[in-house]
């Protein structure tokens, strides 16, 4: 009985070590990558940014801080015009995102890419809107991978286009994530 | 009069020229101008944690900054290359990106090394909640040029 008793302690004590462990466990990177993308019939825009903050957490949150200034477009002019009279990054200088994985239901990492469904809310030009997000997660050697591709409407974060330039930028912007994030235990 | 068209026509070109210059202009991928400021990253970091974050991005953005430090992280991907500075405070990150065209200059650099950039600076971001899984304070750097290793 009292052996019975000495093990069970054991167990739980274990249990409480694996389940503490499993939360401090983070995945960050400061130097994932966005691109987006305008077309419209007249003109195309691409602009990348490699200066993103991501992390994502054992249990499947996932978190984005995008440096507006980052963005860097071919176009001098265009790079001006994104953050001074679009994006206001003088105002607004980061984009954030905080979501969850919603699908699949129980996640859980694996050497194979998993596709995957986040819900969270994005943050841009100081107007918060919630997206559904489709991407991938695959754990490598280096890391774990996070790569999405998503739409959003410039109209839903209150960014307005000059009407001298609505045949140039799209209501609707591509946006593609690729980033590598690292495991490190999180701060307590 | 026909001096009148000639000098209309001369201006004519000249505006089309300055017009066409600036709307053609590439952004520079790597910053090649001379820096309008100088820090240490500990000098650079502490005025940042001192000042209000929206005067210190509203000073900071967009200029074109000497900084120098010792080399905490190196990330050698050939695509994206980037390095983060030691700084004396672990919460604190100071990340440095630059165009792969620089690749190979990474690349020959070590961690631990001393090192002296020339960066446009993309401003100082506080995390929203300490509770968060992006806890840090980050100081971000893009378009670096190598100046020296130390």
């Amino acid at each position: 009985m009292r052996k019975y008793f000495k093990y069970s302690v054991l167990l739980i004590m274990a249990s409480i070590f694996f389940i503490g462990l499993a939360k401090a466990q983070v995945y960050k990177t400061n130097n994932g990558e966005i691109t987006f993308v305008s077309k419209t019939d007249f003109k195309e825009f691409k602009a990348v940014n490699n200066n993103v903050s991501a992390a994502a957490s054992f249990f499947g949150n996932v978190q984005f801080r995008v440096p507006i200034n980052s963005f860097i477009f071919k176009s001098a002019l265009m790079q001006e015009h994104f953050q001074e009279n679009y994006m206001e990054s003088s105002t607004y200088p980061n984009a954030s995102f905080k979501g969850s994985i919603i699908e699949p239901e129980k996640f859980k990492l694996s050497s194979k890419s998993q596709k995957v469904k986040v819900k969270g809310k994005l943050n841009i030009h100081g107007v918060d809107h919630e997206e559904l997000v489709n991407g991938t997660i695959q754990e490598t050697k280096d890391g774990v991978v996070l790569k999405a591709d998503f739409s959003i409407e410039l109209d839903d974060y209150n960014i307005s286009i000059p009407k001298n330039n609505i045949n140039d930028i799209a209501e609707t912007i591509e946006i593609n994530v690729d980033c590598l994030l690292i495991s490190k235990p999180k701060k307590k | 009069m026909k001096k009148v068209i000639i000098i209309v026509l001369i201006l004519a070109v000249l505006a089309f020229a300055v017009v066409s210059f600036f709307l053609n202009k590439k952004t520079d991928l790597v910053v090649e101008d001379p820096a309008e400021y100088t820090f240490t990253v500990n000098e650079f970091v502490e005025e940042g944690l001192t000042s209000n974050d929206s005067l210190f991005n509203a000073k900071y953005v967009g200029k074109v900054i000497e900084i120098k430090g010792e080399i905490k992280v190196l990330n050698k991907d050939v695509q994206n290359p980037s390095l983060q500075f030691n700084t004396n405070d672990e919460s604190i990150v100071v990340n440095t990106a630059f165009d792969k065209s620089v690749y190979d200059k990474v690349k020959a650099l070590s961690q631990g090394e001393g090192v002296s950039l020339t960066c446009i600076c993309n401003g100082l971001s506080l995390p929203e909640d300490p509770d968060d899984l992006l806890s840090e304070t980050i100081f971000t750097f893009n378009r670096c040029n190598i100046n020296e290793i130390q």
